[in-house]
């Protein structure tokens, strides 16, 4: 196991850059469990700033100013009215909103229009909220009228009609708190293919390099080892290596699960497992295809942002554009984070759809390793 | 009468085109050192390559220690040891991890391989630069480590391809001692070279290849005995009227007489009293002269008379 000793003696020398990403990684990982807060569930109206003129000074005025003002904030106009204008243009007003004279008898008589005078900026959204709720009030305290109501009646009727609000919730981009699977605990499963793909490639393929370069090639050629028994020590090596990394983070992963996998992480584990397969079979090819650490380190940011952009490692799946799914699908971190989806409820639970995502994920890793094979032994032959 | 460790007969090897080899016989006597020389690009490398089934060949055949060479020829391997040109070890591992790594190719035991390397670092003079990175070492130092991964697992057959080249002319004398040394504790040696002065020095039996082919082989005195010039006269002198190195080239035994402009070079082949001949032609026509050198032929006019062209390139 000669071979197999001196991948590791090499890789000692090149693990610098893996063991600071994996360290920030987890470091991130474990800041991010301890100082997640639970999901926001409710929201409030955004409250706007009105000047309010009561020409009327009526009971019913008055009623509907204390209506505005249950959801609004309602100041005093300023005399000057050149100030007020300022005001609505720098935003400390939303909109001037008067009360004309005769508001109360035009209610009783039922007309609803003409009732009201208001100054806004152009396009404000808030003057036609305004005029909307408005609208509606005074639509409300009529139609009660007309059925018979007193006008005291009708006002809190209306009131009443109105403080009903459209029951909202937000849509929850991230998981169900699920004991087995919890939120804080997919997510470290979530960022996971790129820290794997960043540090097994910056760590493996340098390695790999090293001991394929051509004059060593040259040299074991002409040594008693057989190149299959050469090549198997450094997948060998390549293997135990990712072995070791992936350990450390399942390890990672226990403690920030506060416990060991069960249930449905299993499969997060298995899933992080074959990743790490598809990760060290990269490794190794890019490693057959160039001998230049420039190009390495290139192609590390590339895959891996580029993997972690259009397979929805950074942005959940969920939201992205069919377009960019299209090119994820060609990559393996597609069916990784696909797999993940399912298993933190972001997507439907179903087995074959999962065992499919396996496969494929698998496949790549196959195939890249195969292509690898197929490389070195061409370039062997090429001494 | 020794054994023969290698023996290849008709070797051609064919890049498309091009000749590599072109039915190249060899054979080379145990306990010898035989000297592959040649210019660049002469077939030095293409041969060692084919030796150590580095490369396949077109025609012919290759026996080591009486047997057929072959990828998978292990046993025949263990044997070898292999110095190339450009320097094969680890950036990452230290001297003793390189030599180590390189001798655990082809040692299993532990306690063997221990006592193997601590020989091979002694050997090459690397004791106080164990735990040093190849990067780390001069230029020298660095060669010598290269020989010691090669020669480490004590091989009867030691292949070196121009193992001095870009060497100080120091550490290069520390080399060829070294390489003197492993022939008298054993090993045969193959050393190609297109420093000829180097094969000169070392090398008991030569073979010059040129475009692939074997133009002669013999020993230094051998091959010196298959040309004409037996002695090579140079005088540094001025002005040289053509009458008087006409003159000079009809003298007995001198075949050449050239003139560069600062340069009498007069070739003769036998024959005694050459230089006082020549000088009193220069006195006798009154012509001063500055410094007055003779020199035995050298491997360069063997390689001059049957190519017509020298055998180092200028740069070299």
């Amino acid at each position: 196991m000669q071979v197999f000793k001196a991948f590791f003696k090499v890789l000692r020398t090149k693990l610098t850059m893996a063991m600071i990403m994996m360290a920030v990684f987890i470091f991130i990982a474990v800041a991010y469990a301890r100082t997640s807060s639970p999901t926001q569930k409710a929201f409030e109206d955004s409250r706007l700033n009105i000047a309010l003129t009561d020409n009327d000074d009526t009971p019913e005025s008055r009623s509907l100013i204390a209506f505005i003002g249950q959801k609004h904030n309602i100041v005093d106009p300023d005399p000057d009215m050149d100030r007020n204008i300022d005001r609505l243009y720098y935003g400390h007003l939303d909109c001037m909103l008067t009360i004309k004279k005769g508001y109360a008898e035009a209610l009783k008589e039922g007309r609803t229009d003409d009732l009201f005078e208001s100054k806004r900026m152009h396009d404000s959204y808030a003057n036609i909220y305004i005029l909307s709720r408005l609208d509606q009030y005074v639509g409300g305290v009529r139609a009660s009228m007309l059925s018979g109501s007193s006008l005291d009646e009708a006002v809190s009727r209306t009131e009443e009609l109105l403080s009903k609000e459209a029951k909202v919730s937000y849509a929850d981009l991230n998981t169900r708190d699920d004991p087995e699977f919890s939120r804080t605990f997919s997510n470290y499963f979530q960022y996971m293919p790129y820290i794997l793909i960043a540090s097994v490639i910056s760590a493996l393929s340098p390695v790999l390099m090293a001991m394929q370069r051509r004059e060593i090639r040259y040299r074991t050629g002409c040594s008693c080892i057989r190149s299959s028994s050469y090549f198997f020590q450094l997948i060998l090596g390549s293997t135990a290596f990712v072995a070791v990394l992936w350990l450390i983070y399942m390890v990672v992963g226990i403690f920030l699960k506060g416990g060991m996998y069960e249930g449905k992480a299993w499969f997060a584990v298995l899933n992080s497992l074959v990743f790490s397969f598809v990760c060290t079979a990269m490794a190794i090819l890019i490693a057959t295809l160039t001998d230049n650490s420039r190009v390495v380190s290139f192609l590390t940011q590339i895959l891996s942002l580029g993997m972690s952009f259009f397979c929805g490692i950074f942005v959940p799946l969920s939201i992205m554009g069919e377009g960019i799914k299209k090119i994820g699908r060609l990559l393996p971190a597609y069916w990784y984070i696909s797999i993940n989806d399912m298993l933190c409820g972001r997507e439907t639970l179903e087995s074959s759809k999962m065992i499919s995502c396996f496969v494929i994920e698998a496949l790549f890793g196959i195939v890249m390793a195969g292509a690898a094979l197929v490389i070195s032994r061409y370039s062997r032959d090429r001494i | 009468m020794e054994n023969t460790i290698v023996k290849i007969e008709g070797l051609v090897k064919r890049y498309s085109e091009l000749i590599a080899l072109d039915h190249l016989d060899l054979e080379i006597k145990e306990g010898e050192v035989f000297g592959l020389l040649g210019p660049n690009g002469s077939g030095k490398t293409t041969t060692i390559n084919c030796l150590l089934s580095l490369l396949s060949f077109d025609k012919g055949s290759i026996e080591i220690f009486g047997r057929k060479m072959s990828p998978t020829a292990y046993d025949i391997k263990r044997d070898i040891g292999v110095i190339m040109q450009n320097v094969a070890v680890y950036e990452e591992l230290s001297v003793y991890d390189n030599i180590d790594y390189f001798c655990g190719l082809y040692v299993k035991d532990k306690a063997v391989r221990k006592q193997y390397v601590e020989d091979a670092v002694k050997f090459v003079g690397l004791e106080e630069f164990l735990k040093f990175k190849p990067k780390k070492l001069s230029g020298g130092l660095f060669r010598r480590l290269n020989i010691a991964c090669g020669i480490a697992h004590k091989p009867r057959l030691i292949i070196l391809d121009e193992p001095t080249v870009a060497v100080d002319p120091q550490s290069r004398n520390k080399i060829l001692e070294g390489i003197e040394e492993l022939n008298r504790n054993g090993a045969t040696i193959i050393y190609t070279s297109h420093y000829m002065e180097e094969v000169e020095q070392i090398c008991t039996r030569i073979a010059i290849m040129d475009k692939g082919k074997k133009i002669a082989e013999g020993t230094k005195d051998e091959l010196k005995r298959t040309i004409k010039n037996t002695e090579t006269v140079t005088i540094e002198i001025l002005s040289l009227p053509e009458k008087v190195r006409e003159e000079t080239g009809s003298l007995p035994h001198v075949y050449s007489a050239e003139y560069d402009g600062a340069r009498l070079t007069v070739r003769c082949s036998g024959g005694k009293h050459n230089l006082i001949r020549i000088l009193e032609v220069l006195q006798k026509n009154e012509l001063s002269f500055g410094r007055v050198y003779t020199e035995l032929p050298t491997l360069n006019d063997v390689f001059l008379e049957i190519t017509g062209k020298a055998l180092r390139d200028k740069e070299d």
